[in-house]
């Protein structure tokens, strides 16, 4: 049962990165200031690849949805799966597909005229949170499983993509964590997180399922090791590069865990 | 509403867990594979067959589980593909194969966990109440099959059926009715 929700694992996690990087960015600004040039001829150089933010996305956006086909066991009927406005997987399609096209627009305009247009990615950004939104919906809503239909479900795929989100714009911009707006959502989102897990143990325990194993996992490796690491870069310890990418990956270790335990506990 | 409202009543005092339900559907309406239209639970307890209670005030029984053809079905709500749907003259829940994407997702959200994936064709297929009996004036295979009947059929929305009468009377009460779907299947 957990393979069969393994390419949900895939979606989630995937487009989650991408629609909580889009959602971060749009806050804190980071995605365009990736691998800003100072040299003394241009003091206010265009940034360096400001393709790079969006067609990362764009990838990652792209692997989570074949991560859906593979879910279907009819993959080439997937247009069928919109037919229907009021369903949350419907939903998930129609703004993943909204998402998808301002992604392509940011990315066609940041290779044409060099820069990123910030409305864009504000657009991004909240298309992105109603992808992340209406994905937990869709989970909640599932009535014969109680484990998913519980209030920690929406906050733990909106929280945990925000925490990703963080974890990718402080991967792609090398002195991400250098900015405090960042370093700060970065420490946020892992809090949030680190309360979300609580709240879903707790669900879980009431209804007598235990996942408490992956869910301190969870929590050590993703919120408690990347505000760790963010610390260490603010205050010196660790060069922002190397604390991006840690930041990065022991955010998505930790989120990742907590969705195999949210899909295990769904299945048990 | 529609203009016939099929429903059943199962009396799980009389029901023995025999399964015969279970295998005559299976066999009857050539359900491939692994997916099975009925099953059943403990009425009280977490293990099928084992009873509970203390000795000798032990107890046991069972609850047997199709699709409830709910008047507010949670498959047919988010069914992405629209593929699960209602026939409004009889108040049965079905669903269109030719449509299905198989996502799985109507037996995420049915409370009752109804809907079960056919692994042989790969689309989900479900309980339809043995629609083209019913159509006959037949009743379902699980009704016919049932050794202790067990098993009422009729029509809910006609004031002289058995059905009708058994939930008037009080005796036969919904099972979760809390998850809104207003089923068409009770419980004495």
């Amino acid at each position: 049962m957990v393979m069969e929700t393994f390419p949900l694992l895939v979606f989630t996690t995937f487009a989650g990165l991408a629609a909580g990087a889009y959602a971060v960015d749009s806050l804190c600004g980071n995605g365009r200031s990736i691998c800003r040039t100072h040299t003394e001829n241009a003091p206010e150089a265009k940034p360096l690849r400001p393709w790079l933010f969006p067609l990362v996305c764009l990838v990652l956006l792209g692997l989570g949805l074949c991560g859906t086909l593979a879910h279907l066991g009819q993959p080439l009927r997937f247009v069928n799966g919109m037919a229907n406005p009021g369903s949350m997987i419907a939903q998930e399609a129609y703004w993943s597909i909204a998402f998808g096209l301002v992604v392509v627009v940011d990315l066609a305009l940041a290779s044409f005229k060099g820069v990123s247009v910030r409305p864009v990615r504000w657009v991004g950004g909240l298309i992105a949170v109603g992808l992340m939104v209406v994905t937990g919906l869709a989970y909640y809503q599932s009535l014969g499983l109680p484990a998913w239909s519980g209030a920690a479900t929406v906050p733990l795929f909106l929280v945990g993509d925000l925490a990703l989100g963080a974890g990718l714009c402080a991967l792609l911009n090398r002195s991400g964590l250098a900015n405090s707006s960042l370093a700060a959502a970065s420490v946020a989102a892992g809090v949030a997180f680190a309360a979300t897990l609580c709240a879903f143990g707790l669900h879980l325990a009431r209804i007598g399922v235990d996942a408490t194993g992956l869910l301190v996992a969870s929590g050590v490796l993703g919120p408690l090791v990347a505000s760790i690491a963010v610390a260490a870069v603010r205050a010196g310890v660790l060069p922002a590069r190397i604390g991006g990418v840690v930041v990065c990956l022991f955010t998505l270790v930790g989120v990742v865990l907590a969705r195999v335990a949210f899909f295990a506990a769904g299945l048990m | 509403m529609t203009e016939r409202r099929y429903g059943m009543v199962i009396d799980t005092q009389h029901c023995v867990g025999c399964q015969t339900c279970t295998v005559s559907c299976k066999i009857s309406n050539e359900v491939p594979g692994s997916a099975h239209w009925n099953h059943l639970e403990s009425l009280d307890g977490e293990v099928l067959y084992q009873s509970t209670g203390t000795f000798p005030r032990t107890t046991l029984a069972f609850r047997p589980l199709l699709c409830n053809h709910c008047d507010n079905p949670a498959c047919v709500n988010n069914c992405p593909s629209g593929a699960m749907h209602k026939d409004l003259a009889t108040g049965i829940v079905s669903v269109n194969q030719d449509v299905c994407i198989a996502c799985g997702y109507c037996s995420w959200v049915c409370p009752y966990g109804a809907p079960s994936m056919n692994d042989v064709d790969h689309v989900m297929s479900k309980c339809t109440f043995c629609a083209e009996r019913v159509a006959e004036g037949v009743e379902p295979y699980c009704v016919a099959a049932c050794p202790a009947n067990a098993r009422v059929f009729g029509d809910l929305n006609d004031p002289e059926s058995d059905v009708r009468k058994l939930v008037q009377s009080g005796k036969a009460q919904a099972y979760l009715p809390e998850m809104g779907t207003h089923p068409s299947v009770y419980y004495v």
